[in-house]
This record gives structure tokens, sequence and C-alpha cells, in this order.
């Protein structure tokens, strides 16, 4: 084929691949790694607000490292409220990640927590422990939660109306 | 998937390696390929979509420009190309300064296409006909997430000339071993005491000191760990590249740093931006732009917010300073004290970049001249140092040849029991390195997020 038909033909096929590519990107703004532009604080307040915090106590920058084995100083913004006795499983881990590729990270540290609390209330906590079972994990563009406790939907509920 | 992963190291590397080996000459592209594929969807599959649009319009263009260019036709060969790199862009810059969320590696392969891009433009290269190597050029696992960024036409070459010998293999391999135990022993230990500083709410200014030098050199071992991981894998397969690293800390200069560090971003950028401007064949007004352009699209490529662009403004200010007002009077100073003003003057550079804001990094710099109020030493300050003091000076030992020099004298001049030795001490940093893997969370690579 001479050298102005095969022109014709890339040409097709650029800018073919360039729809798709604008497609792609078009999809990219509502797909669940679009990240929000809520500030910290605001998800913080939205979603401490939809949760019952008196059972449980803020953990200082030590305590998550313990907990979690994550960083906060990792991380553009990070709360954890964690039980206020041995026998509890409530729980609150909110954290905005720096960029979506933190969200392996923070998802492989809430199940190796969550793995670990149900390994403590397995045969004798049962209330704690289908608390635990009904928790729930959300990891959406630059936010993660981690909601254990009598309500965890309306908490979700409000992180999505915040995000 | 990354390297430092158990995955990778005990499943997708052995059955990886095997395969590309033990399959005849010409299915050892289309395994690389597909596994390159697995490699780079593993966690994201969406952003495979992404990389294979990519590599398909990028084909094509390349194809389309060499049709043009065969036809004679220049306005259109300037016109396709200048649209293909404008969308190579779009498509870049609007993960990084619109959605925010990066998809892994992009900075990576947009530069390589636009490698591949530029090369047929000017005729460096001829346009890949073969949709199979040019998927291969871009999505080559052990460079598709954070480099080393190979020129197309290097990569042709090998291409053409791919040899591979058992000592391909056993170099590969302690390439590769040198860089998981950078990573893993040096980098990730030396986070931890960064992540010990930056958890302080408050901090004498010699802790602020003590943390700007722990990722200092943190980012080091951990980025040379990998272009040390990424090139020996290549070689394990019969590529050769250039290393990414030349023991950066031991310049004397801004510029010559530049030259040690991330050495392939530095040769993208000197091939297809500073050359093309004009580089330094101008009159000094001229060069002062193009080093100006270089190092503020240096700064914007790292990140969307402002302190990246300060820091590459902050490098190619002493570049400027160095090329044009100091010039050779530098020569008259010791070097030892030229290594360590360099040294001082990048650490200071990576305060803007480790910080999420501009606003951050000028607190953490105000921190560094002890304005939290606590003094410059205290007892945290001493703890910390005493807690880590054994690390650092085995970084700052590894920063330079003096250790590989050692280990490479003993272990292949004498040889004998010297050698025994050093297979002994690989076994046992191996060791070491799994069961660090075995027991710590996740850590990434620090320039995954670019």
């Amino acid at each position: 084929m001479n050298p102005q038909r095969m022109s014709y033909v890339y040409t097709a096929l650029k800018w073919l691949a360039a729809g798709f590519l604008c497609i792609f990107l078009i999809t990219s703004l509502s797909g669940s790694d679009r990240t929000s532009g809520t500030s910290f604080q605001t998800m913080k307040d939205a979603v401490t607000g939809a949760c019952d915090m008196t059972k449980m106590q803020t953990a200082d920058n030590q305590m998550i490292k313990r907990l979690y084995g994550i960083d906060p100083g990792d991380y553009d913004g990070v709360t954890l409220s964690y039980p206020l006795t041995n026998m509890g499983a409530e729980e609150l881990f909110l954290v905005k990640l720096k960029d979506v590729s933190q969200q392996d990270a923070v998802r492989d540290a809430v199940d190796a927590r969550l793995v670990t609390q149900k390994n403590s209330f397995e045969g004798y906590g049962i209330d704690q422990y289908a608390m635990l079972e009904r928790s729930i994990v959300e990891i959406r563009g630059n936010y993660a939660l981690f909601i254990s406790g009598d309500n965890p939907q309306k908490v979700l509920n409000a992180f999505n109306n915040a995000f | 998937m990354t390297f430092s992963s158990l995955l990778f190291l005990f499943l997708f590397m052995p059955v990886f390696l095997l395969l590309y080996h033990l399959v005849p000459g010409r299915v050892k592209m289309p395994v690389l390929l597909v596994l390159s594929f697995v490699f780079y969807a593993w966690g994201s599959p969406r952003n495979l979509i992404l990389l294979v649009l990519s590599i398909l319009f990028n084909y094509a263009a390349g194809l389309q420009i060499d049709a043009f260019i065969q036809m004679g036709r220049e306005s259109m060969v300037r016109i396709s190309t200048i649209l293909t790199v404008a969308v190579d862009l779009a498509v870049l810059c609007f993960f990084k300064y619109v959605t925010g969320t990066l998809p892994i590696g992009i900075s990576f392969y947009t530069f390589s296409v636009l490698s591949y891009i530029f090369d047929v433009y000017r005729e460096n290269a001829r346009a890949e006909t073969s949709p199979l190597y040019m998927a291969v050029y871009v999505a080559f696992f052990p460079k598709v997430i954070s480099g080393p960024i190979v020129r197309f036409c290097d990569f042709q070459e090998q291409l053409d000339n791919l040899r591979f010998s058992r000592s391909d293999l056993l170099v590969g391999l302690n390439m590769f071993l040198q860089g998981l135990f950078k990573k893993i022993l040096i980098a990730d230990t030396l986070g931890k005491a960064f992540g010990n500083v930056t958890s302080l709410s408050t901090m004498a200014g010699g802790t602020a000191w003590l943390g700007m030098i722990f990722y200092s050199l943190q980012l080091y071992f951990d980025f040379s760990g990998y272009s040390d991981m990424a090139i020996g894998l290549s070689r394990m397969m019969g590529f050769r590249f250039d290393k990414n690293f030349n023991y950066p800390y031991l310049s004397a200069n801004i510029s010559e740093f530049w030259r040690r560090w991330h050495i392939s971003l530095g040769a993208w950028f000197r091939n297809y931006v500073y050359i093309p401007m004009g580089g330094n064949r101008c009159s000094s007004l001229m060069q002062a732009r193009n080093l100006l352009t270089v190092w503020v699209l240096t700064g914007i490529w790292h990140g969307s917010t402002l302190n990246f662009l300060v820091w590459g403004l902050y490098h190619g200010f002493f570049v400027l300073l160095e090329k044009f007002v100091i010039k050779d009077r530098l020569e008259a100073v010791p070097v030892i004290v030229r290594i360590l003003i360099t040294d001082f003057l990048a650490f200071i550079g990576w305060v803007f970049f480790f910080s999420p804001s501009l606003g951050g990094a000028i607190h953490y710099l105000g921190q560094m001249v002890c304005m939290d109020g606590i003094g410059f030493w205290n007892q945290t300050t001493s703890f910390i140092l005493k807690e880590n003091l054994l690390l650092l000076i085995a970084a700052v030992l590894l920063c330079t040849p003096f250790v590989k020099n050692m280990h490479d004298h003993l272990a292949f001049r004498r040889g004998g029991v010297f050698r025994a030795v050093s297979v002994g001490i690989y076994v046992l940093l191996f060791f070491l390195c799994v069961a660090e893997l075995v027991s710590a969370t996740y850590t990434s690579f620090l320039y995954f997020k670019f």
C-alpha cells in the first residue's frame, strides 16, 4: 500500500484511539478513583457527627502506628477513635490520602486491624464480633473510612454526602 | 504489584523468568507483553485500559508521522507531531491537575511514548511497524511504573540485537538483590525514622534537621533501589540499560548532582527540551531561558502543587548561579567542602519535595531554625539520633562506592573464602528482607506517586 493510503489508515486508527481516550477520561471523572475536594476537617466533622463517639477515645499518632501500622505523616489527614475499654469494638478510622496509590496500603492496614479485632472477640465476645462483622470499609478516591459501631450505614451515608 | 512484595519475589519473578527463558525466541516478546500487562494491571485493572489506549494512539501516530515523512509533507509531519504530543500531555495533565488521581506510572510511560514520537519525528528511529514491539517498549514491566525512562531509539536497538548469556542472569540478579537490600533494609528503615520525626507536633531544630537528613537518604535508597531492581530485572532478560543513579551525594555542585540523580529523566529533558530549544549553543540569556524552562518542567512533572514548582526553580537558580556567576571560582574550594555544600542545598530542596504544600515546606524550614520555640536540641533529638546512629552511618557509607568497591575487590579479585562470605552475606540479607516483608505492613516506593 502506498504511503498516501497508509496515512489515511493510520490517521483513522489514531483518532479512533483518541476518541476512546476521551471516553476513558470522561468516565474517570465519575469513577471510584475520583478524588474529593472536601477538606479533612469537614469530612471528619461529617462522619463523627453521624457516630456515637461516647464509647471511643481519640488516638494519638503513636497509637495509630501501633494499631494500624501506618505513619500519619504519610497522609494528608488521619484520625482514629478506638474503644475506651478492651471490651469495646467501636472504632472510627478516617484517612485522607495524598494520592490514590496509597489506597492499597490503607486497605491492607484496615484489613489487618479488622482481622486482629475479630480474632480478639471470636468465641467469647458475640456482640462485639457481630458488630465487627457489620463494620464497613469504604475506600473511595482520596478518602478511606473504617467504621465499626451500632449504625455504620449512617456514618457511611454521611461520608458519601460529604465526599 | 511492586518488586519488593512477596508475591513478586516468590511467584511473579520466578514464573516469569522460567517462562521467558524456556519458550522459543519468537514467543519471548508475547510472553513479556502479557506478563507486563498482568504486572501493571495487578491491583488496578482499569488503568491497563488507559495504558493500552495510549499505546494504540501513539503506535498509529508514529506510523502516520512516518508516512507523512515518506511523502515529503513537512507541514503535515509537524502538525501531526504537535497534535500527538498535545493529546499525550493533555491526558497526563488531566490526571495530574484535574482529577488529582494518577494512574500508576503515567508520568513515566507518557515520557516513553513522547520519546517515541520525538524520535520518529526527528528520524532518530524508524516508526515501529509491530504493535507487539511498540507495546513491549511502553509496557515493559521493569520500567513501566517508575522508569528508568529509556529512549525509544535505544530500546529499539536493544530489541533488534537482543542477546542473552548466563552472566546476564547473574549480573542482573546481583543488581536486583542490591536494589532490594537498599529498599527494604535501608530506605524503609530510614522511612520509619523520618515518620517518627514528622509525627511530632512540635520539634527542636536539631530534630527537624535529622528528619530532613533521614528523608534525603531514604529518597535516594528508595528510588535508586527501585532503579537497580528495574535495571537488574531487565538485564536478566538480556536488556542492558544505563544506571539511573551514580552516587549523587558525592557531587561537587548542583549541575553535577543532576547528572548523577535520576539520570534518565535529566537525559530526557536534555534530549527533548533543552537541546531542541538551542541548548547552550546560543546567547547567555537564551541559555538561561532554556535552563529555567527545563527546571520549571522538571518541577511540575513531579507534582501539581506549588512546592514542586518552587523546588524546580530552586534547583534552576543554583544551576544558573553555577553556570553564569560562580563559574570556575568553585574550583578553588576543597572538593569535600563543595560536596558538603551541594548536599546541604540538595537536602534543603527535599524539604519542598516531601512537604504536602508550600506552606508546609516553609513551616518545616521554620522548625529547622527553632521556630517551634523549644530550642535546637532536646531529649527527643538525642533519643532519635541515638536510636538511628548506626543506620545513619551505614546509609552515609553506602552513599559512597566504598562498600561496593571493597566487596568487589574481595569477592571478585581475591576470591576464595571471600567469595563464599559474599554469597553468605547476600543470602543473609535476602532472608532479612523476607522477614521484614512478612512482618511489616506494605510500604510503597516514594516515586510511585509521580
